[in-house]
């Protein structure tokens, strides 16, 4: 397993966040956290990377218990949010590079060049990160995520913003990363087309609390809705009315 | 700690000197501002109380020191509150990093900092206004590499968030070091305003006189 996340409780002052959460995610296997607002996804993420501590509960990356041995696990992951952009005041190439020295990329010039390449960074190379549009962030933070090759591949609404052309290509190179590499990917998204699209699997979650999981293009069915969206907003408006998986 | 990391820190820092010239006139404009300022004080001071006492090691050694250690405490500090202010604490806490490691690197491009602007004032004092670290005997080594802890230890734990312990350190420092630069700056402050009283009553009784 790529993550095994396992009894999962995350309290803020006596207010549950996250309660019992527990998946895992295979290599090749790109699974969907949903839920809706304050439902607890971001929060699950944080834990995954190390920037909140669980209340209680174990997430192991590639093995690697990420509470015992913190760098070692999270040297496996990486991660690209809407709302963690890198330094506007830095260059692309100088972002890779402090966060290839990071990440600890070994020969770290020949990677960044590959990277730039795949990426289509060519002509923003020694533009700020700060003046690119939304389109160009994007590919420049799936850039700096891919840095290190990671296991597992986290993503918080990574089309968020992005125009249909742009976050087709960015699903595209998600997938090739799935496909041909042994890495998994966790991504949480508001697009139920583009969910059902790319994802093997979906978690719904809401109050803290995983509701199903299953494939996006049975679940809807198993539950008498006529699509994902459909399933999302039950989700939100009427948990209670789904049996708890 | 790996090194990789802990250069990290220190190339961002470098690279955001690089890009911004307003932020690399930072590292000494304010310095040489101060140095020349109190420079000129002391030759001021010196010409109105004569030979019988010599401003330049007292006042602008104070004021040398003084800003060594400011240097000190906001190469650490303004690097801390670059990446909170450009929203990259969850980019940077999300890698492998270790918080010791992050640290390391916020002393050491805090060292690289602080030692340019030193070394600016030094040559700025000894070259213009005739001071000689050496006047303060061999102490003085030891007294710096003090001024760079203290430097060290209020910017790692004083930052925004904690201006209230920044006060109560200040403070505590003041107190702590007992015949501290700064008291000797304030007191030399009043000095200087008790002399400059003195001498205008002095030029107006002659004026009178005549």
């Amino acid at each position: 397993m790529v993550l095994s996340v396992s009894g999962l409780h995350k309290s803020y002052n006596g207010k549950i966040a996250v309660e019992g959460v527990s998946f895992n995610v295979a290599a090749h296997e790109i699974v969907g956290l949903l839920g809706p607002n304050g439902a607890g996804k971001t929060t699950t993420i944080s834990m995954i990377l190390g920037v909140l501590t669980p209340s209680k509960g174990t997430i192991s990356i590639d093995g690697i218990d990420i509470s015992a041995q913190r760098s070692q696990a999270l040297e496996r992951t990486n991660f690209a949010a809407v709302y963690a952009a890198l330094p506007g005041n830095m260059t692309v190439y100088e972002n890779l590079r402090v966060f290839g020295l990071m990440y600890d990329v070994q020969n770290l010039s020949q990677r960044i060049e590959d990277l730039i390449h795949e990426f289509d960074l060519e002509p923003l190379r020694k533009q700020k990160c700060g003046t690119l549009s939304s389109g160009e962030q994007s590919r420049v933070n799936l850039a700096k995520a891919m840095l290190n090759k990671p296991r597992l591949f986290l993503l918080d609404e990574p089309t968020a913003s992005l125009d249909p052309s742009i976050a087709r290509d960015i699903r595209a190179k998600i997938r090739n990363f799935a496909a041909n590499t042994m890495g998994g990917v966790l991504w949480t998204s508001h697009n139920m087309h583009e969910v059902e699209e790319v994802c093997d699997r979906v978690l719904f979650l809401s109050r803290g609390k995983i509701l199903l999981e299953g494939n996006p293009k049975t679940l809807p069915a198993e539950h008498g809705k006529a699509t994902l969206e459909d399933l999302f907003v039950t989700v939100a408006r009427e948990p209670l009315t789904l049996g708890e998986v | 700690m790996n090194f990789n990391r802990i250069f990290s820190i220190v190339l961002r820092q470098f690279y955001l000197m690089r890009g911004n010239f307003p932020r690399f006139l930072t590292l000494f404009v304010w310095i040489v501002v101060d140095i020349i300022l109190w420079g000129f004080m002391t030759r001021y001071l010196n010409g109105v109380v004569g030979s019988s006492y010599n401003f330049v090691p007292a006042v602008l050694g104070a004021v040398l020191l003084w800003d060594f250690l400011i240097r000190v405490m906001q190469g650490i500090s303004m690097a801390f509150m670059e990446d909170s202010w450009s929203r990259n604490l969850l980019n940077v806490f999300a890698s492998p990093i270790s918080v010791g490691e992050y640290v390391s690197g916020l002393v050491l491009s805090s060292i690289v900092t602080s030692l340019i602007g030193l070394v600016i004032m030094i040559v700025l004092a000894t070259a213009i206004f005739g001071l000689s670290l050496f006047s303060y005997g061999l102490m003085t080594i030891p007294f710096l590499f003090i001024l760079f802890l203290t430097g060290i230890a209020l910017g790692i734990f004083c930052d925004k968030r904690y201006a209230a312990f920044r006060a109560v350190c200040r403070m505590a420092h003041l107190a702590l070091t007992g015949y501290s630069f700064t008291v000797c700056r304030c007191f030399l402050s009043a000095v200087c305003i008790a002399a400059l009283d003195a001498a205008r009553c002095a030029y107006s009784a002659t004026v009178l006189r005549l």
